[in-house]
């Protein structure tokens, strides 16, 4: 992981609540959903649609567009699994349809990171930090780089 | 100075630690177990998860106490994490330098009733946080930020009354 968030807290103002969506291929959202679900319980403002249960892109949106009616006045975060998927490429017009925010590339720390962020915490710069900060925990170790690191120094100062 | 001790099962492990981290923004992250010192695997897992920007030093308790007792910790940010309400007692015996506690998982054991989310506390348990309680004036219970700390106050009236229950 070896990374390290600031925490941005946003304008007052946009203290809105709002909604996650993860939509993905096969089933990888409902797979995410609950490796979420293990590590930080139960989060009401959650959802995930995969296409191995939806079938069609189409599907997925009209669960999107249902989540929007039962919650006009929350914000929506959708997250896809890839840039330019078909889930994707459909979802992204909830940007302009309903000012949603959409995020592809999703991995299980940078949705914990969104899930666990307070209402006053969600915001362009923050979520925009988040996904450095998932990009970054990315990583690469085999026996040599590993050993190097773990030898590192040992010593608060 | 240190910022917070927190007591987990886990240490530094995965989002929680992290989430710790954004709220706590630590210069540098004391780790005082006596089982991790002598364990090189464990050593390296840890370090591996350590921010990069972040200064760490693994140490047994006592040694943990001797490192913040040093003039030098008292000008920088220091996380320190123990695993266990009994090693935070032994840790504020030997420091004066903890000033609040907060404990997150504990593990099941013997005895033990679930007291709130990852924690699981017995009669031992108990009679050590009585213990920390009246060595350290800021002891609450809480996973991560986001939640509601709770009190040893009310732990402990939780507790007693899970023990008449049964």
């Amino acid at each position: 992981m070896a990374h390290f968030l600031l925490i941005y807290k946003c304008e007052r103002g946009s203290e809105m609540k709002y909604q996650i969506v993860l939509a993905s291929h096969g089933s990888l959202a409902e797979g995410m959903a609950s490796a979420v679900k293990m590590i930080s319980g139960e989060h009401a403002n959650l959802h995930s649609f995969g296409l191995d249960t939806w079938k069609t892109p189409q599907a997925i949106d009209e669960q999107v567009e249902k989540i929007i009616q039962n919650h006009s006045d929350e914000r929506l975060i959708i997250l896809c699994d890839i840039k330019g998927g078909s889930v994707h490429n459909k979802l992204i017009d909830r940007c302009i349809k309903n000012n949603a925010i959409v995020i592809s590339g999703m991995n299980l720390g940078l949705v914990l990171d969104i899930v666990l962020k307070d209402d006053s915490y969600i915001c362009e710069d923050s979520l925009k930090n988040s996904i450095e900060q998932a990009a970054k925990s990315i990583s690469y170790f085999d026996h040599n780089s590993f050993k190097k690191e773990a030898e590192g120094d040992d010593s608060l100062w | 100075m240190v910022i917070q001790c927190r007591a987990d099962e886990r240490m530094l492990h995965g989002q929680v630690a992290v989430t710790w981290m954004n709220q706590l923004t630590p210069d540098s992250i004391l780790i005082a177990n006596d089982e991790v010192v002598n364990n090189e695997m464990s050593k390296m897992a840890l370090k591996m998860v350590k921010p990069e920007n972040v200064k760490m030093a693994i140490r047994s308790v006592d040694d943990g106490a001797k490192v913040l007792n040093d003039p030098r910790a008292a000008k920088i940010k220091v996380f320190v994490i123990v695993r266990t309400i009994q090693d935070a007692v032994s840790l504020v015996k030997q420091t004066n330098e903890v000033k609040n506690i907060v404990i997150g998982g504990v593990r099941k054991k013997e005895g033990s009733h679930l007291m709130g989310a990852a924690v699981y506390l017995n009669d031992a348990d108990i009679a050590s946080l009585k213990e920390l309680n009246f060595l350290c004036s800021n002891v609450v219970f809480q996973m991560v930020p986001a939640d509601t700390p709770k009190t040893v106050e009310e732990i402990l009236k939780a507790y007693e009354s899970k023990g008449k229950g049964e």
